[in-house]
């Protein structure tokens, strides 16, 4: 996808935050193409988590720039609700509502966001729960599921609200072993259709798979960026080099 | 050989099935054996409790039931062996509807109803709870029309307002309106907007420093000092404002403990999805975070009713206050016992439905949190 002439969706440009006095982004600079999928990989403490969290302003940031699909964020709050709508995010701790069943985590934003009648929401929620394979669980209570099946109502619950982008926060590090490729099956697929997606992930399987372009960050810099195959095959900077042996080895 | 091999497998099934746990099949026996004679120092605490119950149980039956005068015109009927029940018994209606006008009664009786109402609704799962915050909401509303009157009825002097009538009065417009009040102060408490935040912070401070007694005085002694000439606000109308206002202070605080011990991930989540800051609040934060202080809440509710005997200071009569004036009269004068036990076992009942509710509820959010 690099090198399109296609208008990127995502432009951040010399993005700066801290927090207190710790200089948690240090002038990042990252265009997405819509369709694209990124990979951003990294040491905790990095900073990717802050700069996806930038994107829909979960994180407030001092400099810099971020416009989505032609939405520029800033103090402007009207800007921000119609950025949020076009950007769905699935958290490492999935953060579905525990008191509302499956359905109602589902349908809940588009009542009162999208203004979709009951009957349209309900419509739209079970589409997208069968397309995470989960339409049989739709009224039980979150606490009553797997972190799998969480996790991919997580996705289903942002998918509802129709973003043209996806944001992605670790969204398997939460998980046991037996149930991330579930999760990623639903990513995959995802990606098949073609939605843009930034995904902060380790599982290097699936960044091989179907990344468009792997992102790796350290101490808050973009340290290097490059197709999946360049970067897990030749890796430039040394601390690529470390961080993916490190990673590689377990 | 053959045989002694199928003995080994048979003893293998035995200890893989599934048993039942052996401490869950004892009889009452066995739980007196265990619970109350264990070791010695258990069997010699029982029989000392066991002791002191048989020589004072019997005599507490007699004199309140046995040796008691229940019928009677005045205190000759009165038996010097037993309890005399009658400035309670006599004084019933009195106690109950104080100086309430005797042909409105029955809108005390009704205005009753609509607040027990309240408890059968509370505990039907089925009905859904939107209806039941409706009404509970709509319950103050209710009752001001009632009692008070007005508007449809005739209005009722708040003057006339006495006995167990006010105690449930102040209790059931107190807490259903200084819920939402502490919801804002809550909310207030934790917002963004410094001017906000420090305002909510000042007040529920301010208000839990003080005693309520003060504000009661202050409320009935001053509050003609601050209103302009030839307004007055009425005596039993300031007293609930009271109860209202400071309520609500301590409320606000349990709410907020409540809406810190919800991960932030929630906020986050609807954040994500475009949902605005009240719906965030109406719906995700604050269903769970009232569901966590439902103990705090009713524990706070079970003090609200038992503080409305405080009223008493401001020459307003509740059940407590009513008593007490049973006691100074010529009449009655002397049995003090007999009469602030009624009055006890009545607040004793009150708040013993309101904590079986507050039971019944952490077992249910304990059921849902599966």
């Amino acid at each position: 996808m690099q090198g399109t002439h296609i208008q990127p969706i995502i432009k951040i440009n010399g993005l700066n935050k801290w927090f207190g006095n710790f200089h948690a982004l240090r002038g990042i600079d990252l265009e997405v193409a819509p369709g694209e999928l990124i990979v951003i990989c990294g040491p905790s403490g990095s900073g990717k988590s802050t700069l996806i969290r930038s994107i829909n302003r979960l994180e407030v940031f001092q400099q810099g720039s971020i416009n989505v699909d032609g939405n520029e964020i800033g103090e402007n709050l009207k800007n921000i609700d119609a950025i949020r709508r076009e950007v769905g995010m699935v958290f490492q701790d999935f953060n579905l509502f525990p008191h509302m069943n499956v359905l109602d985590n589902c349908t809940f934003a588009q009542k009162y966001v999208l203004k979709r009648s009951n009957k349209d929401a309900e419509d739209i929620a079970m589409q997208f729960l069968s397309r995470v394979k989960i339409p049989h669980q739709a009224s039980k209570y979150p606490g009553q599921l797997s972190g799998g099946q969480q996790q991919r109502v997580a996705i289903a619950r942002s998918l509802c609200m129709m973003p043209k982008i996806m944001l992605f926060d670790e969204p398997t590090s939460a998980l046991d072993p037996e149930m991330i490729s579930e999760v990623l099956d639903v990513m995959v697929q995802l990606a098949n259709d073609g939605m843009t997606m930034i995904c902060v992930t380790h599982e290097m399987g699936f960044a091989k798979k179907v990344a468009d372009r792997v992102i790796f960050m350290d101490e808050g810099l973009v340290i290097e960026e490059n197709t999946p195959n360049a970067f897990f095959d030749y890796p430039q900077h040394q601390r690529t080099q470390q961080f993916l042996s490190q990673i590689l080895e377990n | 050989m053959n045989q002694n091999k199928h003995k080994w497998v048979d003893k293998t099934v035995a200890k893989n099935q599934i048993q039942p746990n052996p401490s869950g099949r004892k009889g009452l026996f066995f739980w007196i054996k265990e619970k109350l004679f264990s070791t010695i120092p258990d069997a010699i605490t029982t029989l000392i409790i066991l002791a002191l119950l048989i020589k004072t149980i019997p005599g507490i039956i007699d004199w309140a039931i046995i040796s008691a005068t229940f019928v009677g015109e005045n205190r000759d009927a009165c038996t010097d062996t037993g309890a005399c029940w009658l400035p309670l018994i006599n004084r019933f209606s009195f106690l109950v509807y104080g100086f309430y006008p005797e042909a409105s009664r029955w809108r005390v009786d009704l205005a009753f109803v609509f607040g027990v109402m309240v408890f059968p609704l509370l505990f039907a799962r089925r009905i859904p709870r939107i209806y039941v915050v409706i009404y509970i909401g709509l319950l103050p509303i209710i009752l001001w029309g009632l009692l008070n009157g007005g508007l449809i009825l005739d209005s009722i002097p708040s003057h006339a307002f006495g006995g167990f009538m006010l105690t449930f009065y102040l209790a059931a417009i107190g807490m259903t309106i200084s819920l939402p009040v502490a919801i804002m102060l809550a909310l207030g408490r934790q917002s963004s907007l410094p001017a906000l935040r420090w305002l909510s912070i000042g007040y529920i401070e301010f208000i839990r420093s003080v005693p309520i007694v003060t504000f009661l005085f202050m409320a009935s002694l001053m509050a003609q000092l601050f209103l302009p000439a030839g307004v007055e606000l009425d005596q039993l109308f300031r007293v609930l404002l009271v109860m209202i206002f400071v309520s609500a202070a301590y409320k606000a605080e349990i709410i907020r403990g409540g809406i810190q011990g919800i991960p932030s991930g929630q906020v986050e989540a609807a954040k994500s999805l475009g949902v605005g800051y009240w719906r965030t609040m109406l719906f995700v934060i604050l269903p769970q975070a009232l569901r966590n202080t439902v103990p705090s809440l009713i524990n706070n509710f079970t003090g609200l009713v038992k503080e409305t005997s405080l009223v008493m200071i401001v020459g307003l009569l509740d059940l407590t206050g009513l008593a007490a004036a049973t006691l100074e009269s010529q009449e009655w004068i002397g049995f003090d016992i007999e009469i602030f036990l009624g009055v006890a076992i009545i607040f004793f009942s009150i708040n013993m439905l309101i904590s079986r509710y507050g039971i019944f509820l952490e077992k249910d959010i304990a059921k849902a949190r599966v």
